[in-house]
């Protein structure tokens, strides 16, 4: 339901157009969200109390640490790209999978994943319980204190209100003409000629739905090295259509967040257009259209107070 | 130690049965019951959150900018519905067979139904991207190719162009090998075309590939997100699960029934001991109880000795009686006021009916004068003709002759309700207390004045005043009482319909009492009156012929002097009220 409620915002302006802005406000319980912003930056949730939440999901570098892979626990390589956590409670589920379908679900992965954080919920509860002041914060919000329940549901309710409203392009969406320079808006024609919004549409320009990635023609194939990681939506449902399915990223913040794709491959905004071309769209364009396109995404970046310093 | 057995046997007895009674009125009914519609609703909705998706998911088809976020926004609630399904009793081991399968092949339907749509939208996003482009890869590849001059392999475009589009129009199997081989074959010569051309052709032989795969898949998967599986499945569900609760609760009935009858004889044979045991405990309890019971009636009969003082004397328990008595009066009462009122509003409205009437007369009067002003004859007496008949009819309807009357009975019905609010103040003042000493011989004269012309002739008043003390007090008091009891007297004579009327008034000293002496011949009280005489609003007139607060104003006076009142009656014989009030008396509130 709280997916659903998100979906709020229908603005005379952007009626009709395959992207939507992002709502101003999200319905969050602001107890819940301080103490999930405390447990998101609290290392005691890795097992060697060296990693938070933000560690790997940075909130002034856009959500992301801006690696290739990230780094767990041990300096253990992940195996797959971190994606942003912003706006992360619009999607319609989590990992590149989607194995998790809800933000509560998430979290369970890094926590227990050994290449991340190496943790188990037990001793995540037991380390909080010692502490001197979180007994006294949960006691204060939830009637059971601190289980692994409210935990999550403390994060995901700060995961939740981490939504960047009023990006430049939702401006003009909502009508002021103005907010995009020329080549940004021409950069937003061609992303719906080319076909590119066919994937990356709704309120989060991406993340709800799943698609092949090499549609027209095999990125893995020319790539090479393929992991259990490459096989995607395949690894949870087991249908061989779903092989290299992955979720449809979301590009909000695609400006503050490289290196791009599930692998990480494309180090700049440009080369993972060229990438989306050739691979998903099996088109040519010239490179002042792919410059705008970039442009275009540029203007997608939209405003919280978290994402300063 | 014979009685400490029985107690024990009682106690257990008791127990037993109290645990028994839980065991019998103890539900666990009323929650399976809400499982069911619980589950009943959670099928329903599915069935219905899948047609309003399919629906959902047409409507994406057709326009022309739709996003997939209405789409993703059934996930959350179809979830959770179906773990509740998942997890209910429906799941449960106790579940038949039949009820198990059918439950599992529509949770299997509700998730071919999730992954249905996820194909739905990945597949439409590349077959609407393919559609719109192929188009215009085969413009750029017709146009380069033009540029190389290649005849050859601009006909073989061209063948290909036309297949692929044909192919799309109409969809089948042979066309579609036909298709896939041209496009195989044209791939693998890839390399060998000029530079130029190999992108733009690689792009259209790409695209072409991809809706051949994926057009017809489009076409299925859109049939199996509209499928009315889920409906279907839904239905034959709720229909087995409702025959199941209905066996069962037809079962749950049966044992409910038996399991009664095992508890009420379980009960009766425990009683049966209790009682037993009560018997042995207690042998003596039989001659205590005839001790009791004679130690009953001697004490009855005591009181009935006593039986004309039917009140106490302290001011405490007068209090009580009153408070007990309240909602009777405050019922009377409003019977009382509402009584009159009730005839008055009626004629009120005769009133004015009759108003209407004369007014209309007016009118008819007020044309014949016009027309009289005009002096036409034949106007003249037509007009003449219709106030004859008004005239007629007010005479008739206006119903005046019954004014007078109409006009008496409102103006008894007011002086009713300024009597009954009268009395009530009476009873409910603060006492005047006007002090002083007085003579009773005095309060019995002025009664008799003011009672006079209430007094028929029929009745003779006999005055037996002995010698008496002053008393102290307040005389307008005891001159209320004298009259409220003489009162009565007259009512109880002339209700009696004798021949002859006797009342008599006796004063003089009793007892060291100061008394005061009323009696008459009378119709007199049965015993049940008797005992309600002093309560206030207890008549036994008729409606509207007394509030029934005469007594409990002399009764309250008299106590206030601190005396006593008693009374004897016999039904046909008469009635004797004494009044007793303490030598030097003084005045209490």
């Amino acid at each position: 339901m709280l997916f659903a409620v998100h979906i709020t915002t229908v603005v005379a302006g952007a009626f009709g157009e395959p992207i939507k802005p992002i709502p101003d406000k999200v319905d969050v319980a602001p107890a819940k969200v301080k103490l999930g912003r405390i447990l998101f930056h609290e290392t005691a949730l890795s097992k060697d109390g060296t990693l938070s939440c933000a560690s790997c999901h940075k909130l002034t570098t856009g959500g992301t640490d801006r690696k290739k892979v990230s780094v767990g626990i041990n300096q253990q390589q992940g195996n797959i790209n971190s994606p942003t956590v912003y706006n992360s409670g619009l999607l319609f589920r989590q990992f590149w999978d989607g194995r998790a379908e809800t933000l509560e679900d998430q979290i369970d992965g890094p926590i227990q994943n050994p290449l991340e954080m190496g943790n188990k919920w037990p001793e995540v509860v037991a380390s909080l319980d010692q502490d001197p002041v979180y007994p006294m914060l949960f006691d204060s919000i939830y009637a059971d204190g601190i289980t692994r329940a409210n935990i999550k549901d403390a994060i995901a309710e700060f995961e939740r209100s981490l939504i960047t409203p009023n990006s430049r392009f939702d401006r003009f969406l909502k009508g002021e003409a103005s907010a995009i320079n020329a080549q940004e808006k021409r950069g937003y024609r061609l992303f719906k000629r080319y076909g590119c919004v066919s994937c990356h549409q709704g309120v989060a320009v991406g993340g709800n739905m799943f698609q092949i990635f090499g549609v027209i023609n095999s990125y893995f194939k020319q790539r090479g090295n393929i992991t259990q990681a490459d096989l995607g939506r395949f690894n949870v449902t087991g249908n061989p259509l779903d092989k290299h399915s992955f979720k449809v990223p979301s590009l909000r913040l695609a400006a503050l967040t490289p290196p791009y794709l599930h692998d990480g491959n494309a180090a700049t905004l440009r080369q993972a257009v060229d990438i989306m071309f050739k691979f998903q769209l099996g088109r040519m364009a010239p490179d002042e259209d792919k410059e705008d396109i970039v442009a275009f995404i540029k203007s997608l970046v939209g405003e919280h107070p978290e994402m300063k310093q | 130690m014979n009685k400490h057995i029985g107690i024990i046997l009682i106690f257990s007895a008791l127990i037993i049965s109290a645990f028994l009674g839980y065991i019998l009125f103890g539900a666990n009914q009323s929650e399976e019951d809400s499982q069911f519609l619980e589950n009943m609703e959670c099928i329903h909705e599915l069935q219905q959150l899948d047609a309003t998706w399919s629906m959902t998911a047409l409507q994406v088809l057709s326009l022309p900018n739709s996003d997939f976020d209405r789409l993703a926004a059934f996930l959350p609630r179809f979830r959770e519905l179906r773990n509740n399904l998942s997890n209910s009793e429906l799941a449960g081991n106790q579940v038949p067979a039949p009820l198990e399968t059918k439950l599992l092949s529509f949770l299997q339907q509700l998730e071919d139904k999730e992954q249905a749509i996820e194909q739905f939208k990945s597949n439409f996003a590349i077959v609407r991207n393919s559609l719109r482009y192929l188009p215009l890869a085969a413009k750029t590849l017709s146009s380069k190719i033009r540029e190389i001059d290649d005849n050859q392999l601009a006909e073989r475009i061209r063948d290909l162009e036309m297949h692929t589009n044909s192919y799309l129009n109409a969809p089948d199997e042979d066309s579609k090998k036909i298709l896939v081989i041209k496009l195989s074959e044209i791939e693998q010569e890839l390399m060998e075309f000029p530079a130029d051309i190999v992108n733009p052709l690689e792009n259209f032989v790409s695209h072409a590939r991809v809706l051949v795969e994926r057009k017809v898949f489009m076409d299925e998967i859109t049939a199996r997100v509209t499928s009315d599986q889920v409906a279907k499945f839904g239905s034959e569900l709720l229909s087995l699960y409702k025959g199941y609760e209905l066996t069962r609760a037809k079962v749950q009935d049966q044992l409910k029934s038996q399991r009664n009858l095992y508890i009420l004889t379980g009960a009766a044979l425990l009683a049966m001991i209790a009682l037993i045991a009560g018997v042995y405990t207690y042998p003596n309890a039989i001659h205590f109880n005839k001790r009791l019971a004679e130690g009953v009636r001697k004490r009855t009969s005591e009181l009935e000795r006593k039986a004309n003082v039917a009140t106490e004397s302290a001011a405490g328990a007068h209090q009580g009686k009153s408070m007990g008595s309240m909602g009777r009066m405050a019922a009377t009462l409003a019977h009382e006021i509402n009584t009159p009122l009730g005839y008055m509003s009626s004629n009120m409205e005769v009133l004015q009916n009759s108003n209407e009437k004369l007014n209309l007369l007016m009118e008819e009067f007020d044309s014949l004068d016009a027309v009289l002003e005009a002096s036409d004859t034949e106007q003249v007496r037509s007009r003449m003709h219709a106030l004859a008949n008004v005239v007629n009819a007010t005479r008739e309807q206006a119903m005046l002759d019954e004014f007078p009357e109409i006009i008496n009975d409102m103006g008894e019905g007011i002086a009713q309700i300024q009597h009954v609010v009268q009395e009530l103040r009476d009873y409910s003042r603060k006492d005047n207390l006007e002090q002083d000493w007085f003579d009773l011989s005095q309060c019995i004269g002025n009664a008799l004045k003011m009672v006079n012309h209430q007094i028929d002739d029929k009745i003779k008043i006999i005055k037996k005043l002995g010698t008496t003390p002053q008393i102290y007090g307040s005389q307008a008091d005891m001159n209320q009482v004298v009259i409220n009891l003489l009162s009565n007297a007259t009512h109880a004579i002339t209700e009696a319909d004798r021949s002859t009327g006797i009342i008599k008034i006796a004063t003089g000293v009793v007892d060291n009492a100061v008394v005061i002496d009323m009696l008459d011949n009378g119709k007199g009280m049965k015993k049940d009156a008797i005992d309600k005489v002093f309560e206030p609003f207890y008549t036994t007139r008729d409606v509207g012929e007394g509030t029934g607060l005469g007594l409990s104003i002399v009764q309250k006076i008299v106590w206030q002097h601190h005396g006593r009142i008693f009374v004897k009656s016999e039904p046909g014989r008469g009635t004797q009220f004494r009044v007793a009030l303490p030598l030097k008396t003084k005045l209490t509130n």
